[in-house]
C-alpha cells in the first residue's frame, strides 16, 4: 500500500514531544506553487504587555500628560495618525503604513475579564477561552487544522523562534514545527557527489521483506526533510530586494517573507518581540522596542509589495494586555488592560477602529475593554480566510478591504 | 516452554553473524565488531550466559556523576548516563534500565532535582532485572516519582488520582483494566505518601484508614496493600510481558505470545531476567520478521553508531545530539515515554539524525582504516558509494534509511 | 656544474628537488658589512606582517642548562613532570641539528646567533612567506657552518657536490636557491633563508644599503629599539591587518572587519574597560620577554588603540585594602561606568543599543526607578578593588564543590545619602530571583541583616540542609552587601564580606595605597591584578576530581589523561609564586605588563 502524504503528516502528529520539530512536508518534486490569491497570516506576539498609550498616543486628552508626568510623549515627537492620536516617535516605519493604508487600529481591545497575570492572559488570547486553565488547544493551531482540511496545504503553520511552541498554535490535528534558526533548517552536504549518493540511496530497491513498510516510511521521510531543507535554504538565501534591520525580529520577518514569497506552502506563521514589561524606566526601553518593531514591519511590507504578495499577507499584532494610565513611582507602568491591536497589509481597511481610547472614563484607573479580542479572531477566520469561527462571538466588521 | 515462545536450538552455522547481531543489538544498545565475532564463535547459549553475567560498569565512571549532581545540571547527569552506555560494559543492564526509564517515565523538568533523578536511575539499574513486584513498590515509593505525579500532595479527603490513575494505566494494568471507581479508591488508599526533602516519608495523619473496595475486595487496604492487589490481576503480569515482548521484538506481540509469557513471569516469582532469557532465546525472537523491523531511537542509534564505527564520542555531545534527535535523556516528554517507531521520525528529527550522522561522518573518516570500514558498512547495509571519498561514504551509509533499521 | 642540475635529485628529505639558479657566475667578494650597530628589524621590508628578534639566544644556548630559570624549572615539581615530555619532543629536534650542525651544535649555533636572529612574517608574491636572519660573530664563522650544512644537506639528497653549487650575486650577497620553497644568502657575517625568494631580496638589499630603515618606520619598532636597546631576550611585534591577511590575502578582509566589531562589544569594554576592550582594534602589536634576570617580566602592548582619551583622564584607582595572604586574586580596577554608558550611542554599534537600553530598563528596577546612567552609576567612583579569597566555612554547611568567594569594594561619592539605596537594590535582586526560583520549584534564598563590629550587613543564603543530604554546589553562594564608611562591599559569600568589613573598619584612617609606576599625562595606571599561583593551585586540587569526572563526561577523555591535565595545570599555577598583572595607557598606547614570580634558582644567575 504506497504511503501517501497524509499518512506521513498524520504519523508526524503521533509525536509528543514538546521540544518541536518540523513536521514531513513536501512530497519530493513537487513544485508547491501557493497559487496567487491564497491568502497567510502572520502572529506577531508582543511578550510583556506593550503599553498601547504611548504607542498610539491621545495627546489631545490632558489627563494623559497628568497621568504620567515624566512618561508623556510630546506632541510634537510623535507620527500623525489623526487630529487627536500620534504615533511614538520610533515608529516611523508604522506610521509610514499608516499613511499608506497598510495598517489598521484598533483600539480597546481585551478579555472581557481582564485578568493581570501575564500567564494566564497569554493562555486567554492562545487558547480564545476564557477559562483557560485547562486548554490544550489554541485559536491558530485550530485555524491550522481548519486550512489543511480545506486546501490541502503542505505544512499548515510554522512557529519561527527559540522559545518552546506557544499554546496559540497546538491544534488537534497538526502538530505544529518550531524553526529555532531564523536562517532556516540546517542540511550539509560534504560536496555534490554525496548529495547525488544520499538521494539515490532513497531509491534503490531493498529486499528485506519485514522492513519494507518501515523502509518505505522513512524514505519518504528523508526525501520530504531533504526537500524541505533545501527548498527552505534556497528561499531563505536568495538577496535581499529591501534592506532588513539586523535585529531578530526583522531576520524572522524576512524569513517569513522569503517563505511567502517562494511559494513555501505554509500559511500561518508565529513570532515573538520580547522585552515589553516595562515597570521602570519605560522610556528609552519601549523606544528601542517600538524602533525594532516598526522597522522590521516596514520592511516586510516593503519586501512582500516588491513580490507582489502585499495584498495577500496579513499580520496581527497584539499582546497580552496593556498597561496602567498612571505611571508608577520608577518612571515606568503596570499592568493594566485595554490596548490597541494592530493589523497590518495591504488587505487591511487602514485606519482608527473600535473606541478611541478616552482617559476620563477609565475603569479601575485602566483603559476600558471595548472590543473583545475574539472579535478579531472571528473576523480574521470569516472574513480574510473564509473558514467558519466558533468564539461565540460577532466577527469584527470592515476590517478587510 | 510454549509453543509460541520455544526454544530456538540453532543447528551448528545457523547462528551466524546475522542472528548474532540480531542477538546482540536488540539486548544491548551496540554492538562492536569483536564483540560480534565472539559470539558467532561461543554460540548462542555461551553468549547469552555472558549477557546475563551482570557484567560491572567502571566503577569510576559509575560514581563520577557523584561530584556533579551538586552543580543541578542536568546536562552532566544525561552526559553521564550516555557515558555508561557508549562504554558498553553492561549492555543488557543499560539497555533495561532505559526501558525501564521509558516505562515508569519521570520527567526532570517537574522534578527539577538531579539527584532524585539518579537516585530513580539507580533503582532502575538495581531492580530492573529482579523482582517486578520489588521494583514497582520501590518506583512507587521513589521521591522523583511522587514529585512528579503528585503523589506528595495526595491527603485524606483531597485524593489526587493522579498517581494512582497512572500505576494503573501505564506501569501495572493497562488502559481499560481497571475501573474509575478503582482509581478513586486506589488514590485513597496511598493518601499519606509524600516527600520530605529527598526522602519518602508516610504521614499517618494524612491518610485514608477507610474502607476500600479495589477490584472487588473491600479492606481497609494502605498503599502496599493497593499496590499487591494491582499485581495480583491477571491482567498485570500479561502487561509487563506485553511490553517485554514489543521492546525487544520490536513489534506488538499476540495473546499466544503474551500469555505463556506471563504465567512463566509469575511461577518465577515475577523475576524479570528469565523472562527476558526466554525471549531472546525463543524461535519468535529469532524470525526473520522481527530483525532490522523497527525505527532505532536516538539512543539506540548513536550508541550503536560508536560500537560499530569504533569511534569515541564525547558523551555531553552525544546526549545533546540525542536530545536533538527527540530523545533527552531524564526528560521524557509526558507519563506515556517515548512513543517511538514512527514516531521517532518527522522533518526535524530527521534532519538532526542527517547532521549528527555526517557530525561522526568526519569523525570515523579521520581513522586510517575508515576506507576498509566504509566498504564493509556499504555492503553490509547495500548502500552504493562507488566512488566517493570515505568520509562521503560514511555519511551516505550513516544516513541511509536502511541503517536507521534495528 | 650542469650535469649536477641536470641530473637532479634522486631522494629528498624536506627539498623536493634541487633546482640551479641562473647562471653560474663566480661571487665577487662582498664588501665587509657594517652591521654591528643597525638593529636587524631595519633589515625586514616594511610591508613585514611580524616580526620576532630573540637578541638572548646565544647567551641562552651557551648557557644550556646552567641558565637559572631553566634550572629554577628543573627543580621544580613541575619540571619533574614535565621535563621527560619536553626531552621527548626536544630530542628529535636535536637530533636533526647534531646532523646538520656536527656534535658541538651548541657552540656552533650560538656562534651564528652571537649578534642576534630575527624571523619575519610576510605575505609576499601573493604567498605567506617567513624568512630568517642571522647574525654571526664573523664571517668566517658563518661560512664554515655553512659547508658543513650543505654538506649534510648534499648527503641527504643524494648531491655530494652541493657544498660546491655556485650561488648567484644579489647586490653583494651570494644566493642559493635550494628548491621551490627555500633561498639562503649569505653577506658577510649576514645569514638570511627564506621559503619566498622575493622576500629573501628584499632583505638582502636592504642588508647592502646601509641607510635603510626596512621595519624601523613602524613607531612601536623605533620606540622600542630606543628604548632597551634590545635588551629584551625576546621581541615580538605584528601588524593586525597584515597578519590577518597574511595567509589569505584579501580574502580575509571580513575577518579584519570582525575584529574590529569584536572590539566595540559592549561587554568587552564594561567588563575589561575600554583600555583592554579595545585592543582588537589596535593597530599593531608587541611582546617584550626578559629573562636574563631572576624572573621573567613578559610586556604586551597593544599600539594605537582607538581610545577615547576623555574616558581614561581620570586618576588612577587606588586600592581600598592592602593585599593579604589570604588573597587568591587582588585587583584594582578603573571602569568609569557612568562615562561609559553614557557615551554608549557613540561608543557601541546601534544593534547592541537595544538590548543595552532593556538591560539598563531592568536594572533600573532595583533602583526604584532611578535613572541608572545619570543618577545611580555617578554615584559610585571609578576605582574598583576586587578580591577572592577561600571561603572561611565556620559552622556553616560546607558542599560537596568548595569554591572561593569573590568581593568588590567600590567608594561611594556620597555615602550616607546614597549607601540605602544599594542595600534596597541588593535586597530587591534577592527577592525577585526568590520568586523565579519558586516558580521553577527550586528552594528560596533567605534574607537577614547581621552586624559585624558596628556595620551592618545584608545577607541572603539558602536554607541549610537537613543533616545527612549532600551540600550542593550552589551553597558556595550567600551573597552580602555592606557600607563601611564610604566603601560599598559586595560579596558573594558572607564570611568574606564580614572579614573585608573588619579589615577595612581597622584601616579607617589609614591612607590608601596607590598604584606603583611613574605617572604622567602620558602614562597612566589603569588596572592591576595580582594572582596568588600556590592559592590558586590549592582551589584546583580541592576540586581535581569534579574537574576530571567533568572532563570525562564533557569531552570523552579518559580518566588518566584527564588527570593528568588536571595535574599539570595545578603544578603550572604552584610553579608561578604569583602573578602580576599591570594594565597601563602611554599616549595612545596599551600596555599589559606580566611579571611572574617563579621559585629561587638554586644557582646564581648566569651573568
Amino acid at each position: 500500500m504506497p504511503l501517501t502524504r497524509r499518512k506521513f503528516l498524520i504519523a508526524g502528529l503521533e509525536l509528543g514531544v514538546a521540544g518541536s520539530c518540523l513536521s514531513p512536508a513536501l512530497a519530493a518534486n513537487r513544485a508547491v506553487a501557493s497559487s496567487s490569491g491564497e491568502r497567510s497570516l502572520v502572529v506577531l506576539q508582543l511578550t510583556g504587555a506593550n503599553d498601547g498609550l504611548n504607542t498610539v498616543v491621545p495627546h489631545r486628552q490632558h489627563e494623559y500628560q497628568r497621568a504620567r508626568p515624566t512618561l508623556a510623549l510630546p506632541a510634537s515627537t510623535l507620527h500623525r495618525l489623526d487630529d487627536d492620536h500620534g504615533l511614538h516617535e520610533s515608529a516611523a516605519g508604522l506610521a509610514e503604513l499608516y499613511a499608506e493604508g497598510a495598517l489598521a487600529i484598533v483600539h480597546g481591545v481585551g478579555c472581557p475579564d481582564p485578568d493581570r497575570s501575564h500567564f494566564r492572559s497569554m493562555a486567554i488570547w492562545h487558547s480564545a477561552q476564557l477559562d483557560a486553565a485547562q486548554a490544550e488547544t489554541g485559536w491558530v493551531g485550530r485555524l491550522a487544522d481548519r486550512i489543511d482540511r480545506a486546501t490541502e496545504t503542505e505544512m499548515p503553520s510554522l512557529h519561527i523562534g527559540a522559545e518552546a511552541l506557544p499554546l496559540a498554535m497546538r491544534g488537534r490535528r497538526w502538530f505544529a514545527p518550531t524553526l529555532r534558526d531564523p536562517n532556516g533548517l540546517q542540511l550539509t552536504s560534504l560536496s555534490t557527489r554525496h548529495a547525488e549518493c544520499r538521494a539515490s540511496a532513497l531509491e534503490r530497491p531493498h529486499s528485506e521483506p519485514a522492513s519494507r513498510e518501515e523502509l518505505a516510511f522513512l524514505r519518504e521521510a528523508a526525501r520530504t526533510s531533504y526537500a524541505t531543507a533545501e527548498r527552505m535554504q534556497g528561499l531563505a538565501s536568495r538577496a535581499d530586494s529591501v534592506a532588513y534591520p539586523t535585529h531578530e525580529l526583522a531576520r524572522k520577518l524576512r524569513l517569513v517573507a522569503r517563505l511567502l514569497g517562494g511559494g513555501f506552502g505554509t500559511r500561518v506563521y508565529y513570532v515573538t518581540h520580547d522585552g515589553y514589561d516595562t515597570h521602570a524606566r519605560q522610556a528609552p526601553a519601549h523606544a528601542a522596542l517600538l524602533s525594532e518593531l516598526s522597522g522590521a514591519l516596514h520592511a516586510f511590507q516593503r519586501d512582500l509589495a516588491a513580490m507582489g504578495r502585499d495584498r495577500e499577507v496579513l499580520v496581527l499584532v497584539f499582546s497580552e494586555f496593556g498597561r496602567r494610565v498612571e505611571e508608577n513611582g520608577s518612571r515606568g507602568t503596570d499592568h493594566g488592560a485595554g490596548a490597541p491591536v494592530f493589523l497590518v497589509g495591504s488587505g487591511v481597511r487602514g485606519g482608527m477602529h473600535g473606541v478611541a481610547p478616552d482617559l476620563s472614563r477609565l475603569v479601575d484607573g485602566d483603559l476600558r475593554v471595548d472590543v473583545d479580542f475574539r472579535s478579531i479572531y472571528a473576523a480574521i477566520e470569516r472574513h480574510w480566510f473564509g473558514v467558519e469561527s466558533h468564539h461565540g462571538v460577532a466577527p469584527m466588521a470592515n476590517l478587510f478591504a | 516452554m510454549t509453543q509460541a515462545l520455544e526454544r530456538w536450538r540453532p543447528a551448528r552455522g545457523e547462528f551466524d553473524r546475522a542472528a548474532a547481531a540480531h542477538l546482540l543489538g536488540r539486548a544491548g544498545l551496540g554492538i562492536s565488531r569483536q564483540q560480534l565475532e565472539r559470539a558467532v564463535v561461543n554460540g548462542l547459549d555461551a553468549t547469552l550466559d555472558a549477557l546475563f553475567e551482570e557484567p560491572e560498569h567502571d566503577p569510576t565512571l559509575l560514581t563520577s556523576i557523584d561530584l556533579l549532581l551538586g552543580t543541578g545540571s542536568i546536562e552532566s547527569l544525561q552526559a553521564w548516563w550516555m557515558a555508561l552506555m557508549l562504554g558498553g560494559r553492561a549492555p543488557l543492564r543499560e539497555r533495561l534500565t532505559l526501558f525501564w526509564h521509558d516505562h515508569f517515565a519521570t520527567a526532570w523538568d517537574k522534578v527539577r532535582d538531579t539527584r532524585l533523578m539518579h537516585r530513580q536511575n539507580a533503582l532502575f539499574r538495581k531492580h530492573g532485572s529482579g523482582d517486578f513486584r520489588v521494583l514497582l513498590r520501590e518506583v512507587a515509593r521513589d521521591p522523583a516519582m511522587l514529585v512528579w505525579l503528585d503523589g506528595n500532595s495526595n491527603r485524606k479527603g483531597h485524593a489526587n488520582e493522579n498517581f494512582a490513575r497512572e500505576v494503573m494505566e501505564l506501569f501495572a494494568l493497562g488502559i481499560g483494566n481497571y475501573s474509575e471507581r478503582d482509581v478513586s479508591e486506589a488514590a485513597r488508599a496511598f493518601t499519606g505518601w509524600g516527600v520530605d526533602g529527598r526522602r519518602f516519608r508516610f504521614a499517618a495523619a494524612d491518610h485514608d484508614g477507610g474502607e476500600k473496595n479495589l477490584f472487588g475486595k473491600v479492606g481497609r487496604w494502605d498503599g502496599d496493600r493497593a499496590l499487591e492487589l494491582i499485581l495480583a490481576q491477571p491482567v498485570c503480569a500479561r502487561h509487563v510481558c506485553r511490553s517485554l515482548l514489543q521492546e525487544y521484538g520490536g513489534s506488538a506481540p499476540t495473546a499466544a505470545e503474551v500469555e505463556p509469557l506471563a504465567a512463566e513471569l509469575v511461577r518465577n516469582d515475577w523475576n524479570i531476567a528469565p523472562v527476558l532469557r526466554t525471549i531472546l532465546s525463543s524461535r519468535w525472537f529469532f524470525a526473520p520478521e522481527r530483525r532490522a523491523c523497527r525505527i532505532a531511537g536516538p539512543v539506540e542509534l548513536v550508541v550503536r553508531v560508536q560500537a560499530r564505527l569504533e569511534l569515541s564520542l564525547a558523551p555531553a555531545r552525544a546526549a545533546a545530539a540525542c536530545e536533538s534527535m527527540g530523545q533527552a535523556l531524564f526528560r521524557p516528554p509526558s507519563v506515556k515515554g517515548w512513543d517511538g517507531g514512527r514516531a521517532w521520525i518527522n522533518a526535524g528529527t530527521w534532519l538532526a539524525r542527517h547532521e549528527y550522522m555526517v557530525e561522526l561522518a568526519r569523525e570515523a573518516a579521520r581513522d586510517e582504516r575508515a576506507e576498509a570500514m566504509a566498504r564493509e558498512l556499504a555492503s553490509e547495509h547495500a548502500v552504493e558509494c562507488g566512488s566517493l571519498a570515505p568520509v562521503e561514504a560514511m555519511a551516505t551509509i550513516l544516513t541511509s534509511p536502511q541503517f536507521h533499521l534495528a | 656544474m650542469d650535469s649536477c642540475i641536470a641530473r637532479g635529485p634522486a631522494r629528498g628529505l624536506f627539498w623536493a628537488c634541487v633546482v640551479g639558479i641562473l647562471h653560474a657566475t663566480a661571487p665577487a667578494a662582498a664588501p665587509p658589512t657594517t652591521t654591528g650597530e643597525r638593529p636587524l628589524a631595519a633589515l625586514f621590508p616594511a610591508h613585514t606582517a611580524v616580526f620576532i628578534s630573540m637578541d638572548g639566544l646565544a647567551d641562552l644556548l651557551r648557557a644550556g642548562d646552567a641558565h637559572p630559570a631553566w634550572k629554577a624549572f628543573e627543580n621544580s615539581a613541575l619540571g619533574k613532570v614535565a621535563r621527560p615530555l619536553l626531552e621527548e619532543r626536544l630530542d628529535e629536534g636535536l637530533s636533526r641539528l647534531r646532523e646538520y650542525a656536527g656534535t658541538d651544535w651548541r657552540a656552533t649555533f650560538s656562534a651564528l646567533v652571537e649578534h642576534g636572529a630575527a624571523l619575519g612574517i610576510a605575505r609576499s608574491s601573493e604567498q605567506p612567506g617567513w624568512a630568517m636572519v642571522l647574525r654571526s660573530r664573523d664571517e668566517a664563522t658563518l661560512e664554515a657552518a655553512r659547508l658543513k650544512a650543505f654538506e649534510a644537506l648534499g648527503k641527504q639528497v643524494g648531491m655530494p657536490k652541493l657544498r660546491d653549487l655556485p650561488p648567484a650575486t644579489v647586490r653583494g650577497a651570494r644566493v642559493w636557491q635550494l628548491g621551490p620553497d627555500f633561498a639562503l644568502a649569505v653577506r658577510g657575517d649576514h645569514l638570511v633563508a627564506g621559503n619566498v625568494r622575493e622576500y629573501v631580496d628584499e632583505i638582502v638589499a636592504n642588508l647592502a644599503n646601509p641607510g635603510a630603515l626596512g621595519l624601523l618606520v613602524e613607531p612601536a619598532l623605533a620606540e622600542a629599539w630606543a628604548e632597551d636597546g634590545g635588551a629584551a631576550d625576546m621581541f615580538v611585534w605584528a601588524d593586525r591587518e597584515r597578519t590577518t591577511l597574511y595567509e589569505q590575502g584579501e580574502s580575509a578582509r571580513g575577518e579584519l572587519e570582525a575584529q574590529e566589531r569584536a572590539a566595540r562589544d559592549p561587554s568587552a569594554t564594561l567588563l575589561l574597560g575600554p583600555a583592554l576592550g579595545l585592543t582588537p582594534a589596535a593597530r599593531s602589536y608587541s611582546a617584550r620577554l626578559s629573562f636574563a634576570e631572576e624572573d621573567p617580566r613578559l610586556t604586551l602592548r597593544a599600539h594605537e588603540v582607538p581610545i577615547d582619551a576623555e574616558l581614561l583622564s581620570r586618576p588612577a584607582a587606588a586600592s581600598r585594602l592592602e593585599r593579604s595572604p589570604a588573597d587568591l586574586l587582588h585587583a584594582t580596577l578603573h571602569r568609569d561606568f557612568a562615562a561609559l554608558l553614557a557615551r554608549r550611542t557613540t561608543l557601541f554599534d546601534p544593534e547592541h543599543l537595544a538590548g543595552m537600553a532593556k538591560g539598563i530598563s531592568d536594572l533600573s528596577l532595583f533602583f526604584m526607578g532611578k535613572d541608572l546612567v545619570e543618577e545611580v552609576l555617578p554615584a559610585v567612583s571609578s576605582g574598583w578593588t576586587l578580591v577572592s579569597r577561600p571561603i572561611d566555612w565556620g559552622v556553616v554547611a560546607r558542599p560537596q564543590q568548595e569554591l572561593p568567594a569573590i568581593a568588590a569594594m567600590v567608594d561611594l561619592a556620597n555615602p550616607d545619602r546614597d549607601g540605602p539605596q544599594f542595600v534596597a537594590a541588593f535586597q530587591s535582586l534577592v527577592s525577585i530571583l526568590n520568586v523565579e526560583r519558586a516558580q521553577q520549584g527550586e528552594d528560596a534564598m533567605v534574607l537577614e541583616l547581621a552586624l559585624e563590629g558596628s556595620t551592618q550587613l545584608s545577607c541572603a543564603h539558602f536554607v541549610t540542609p537537613p543533616p545527612g543530604e549532600p551540600v550542593d554546589m550552589r551553597y558556595n553562594l550567600a551573597p552580602a552587601i555592606a557600607r563601611v564608611g564610604p566603601t560599598l562591599v559586595l560579596a558573594t559569600h558572607s564570611s568574606l564580606a564580614r572579614q573585608l568589613v573588619r579589615e577595612l573598619a581597622g584601616a579607617a584612617g589609614r591612607a590608601t595605597t596607590s598604584s606603583t609606576g611613574a605617572e604622567s599625562a602620558d602614562d597612566i595606571a589603569l588596572d592591576e591584578l595580582r594572582l596568588d599561583g600556590p592559592g590558586l593551585a590549592r582551589v584546583i586540587a580541592a576540586n581535581t576530581d569534579a574537574l576530571v569526572a567533568n572532563a570525562m563526561l564533557s569531552e570523552g577523555k579518559p580518566e588518566a589523561v584527564a588527570r593528568q591535565e588536571f595535574e599539570v595545570l595545578r603544578l603550572i599555577s604552584e610553579f608561578v609564586q604569583s602573578a602580576r598583572f599591570d594594565l597601563r595607557r602611554a599616549g595612545t598606547d596599551t600596555e599589559l605588563r606580566i611579571e611572574l614570580d617563579l621559585p629561587s634558582p638554586a644557582l646564581g644567575a648566569v651573568r
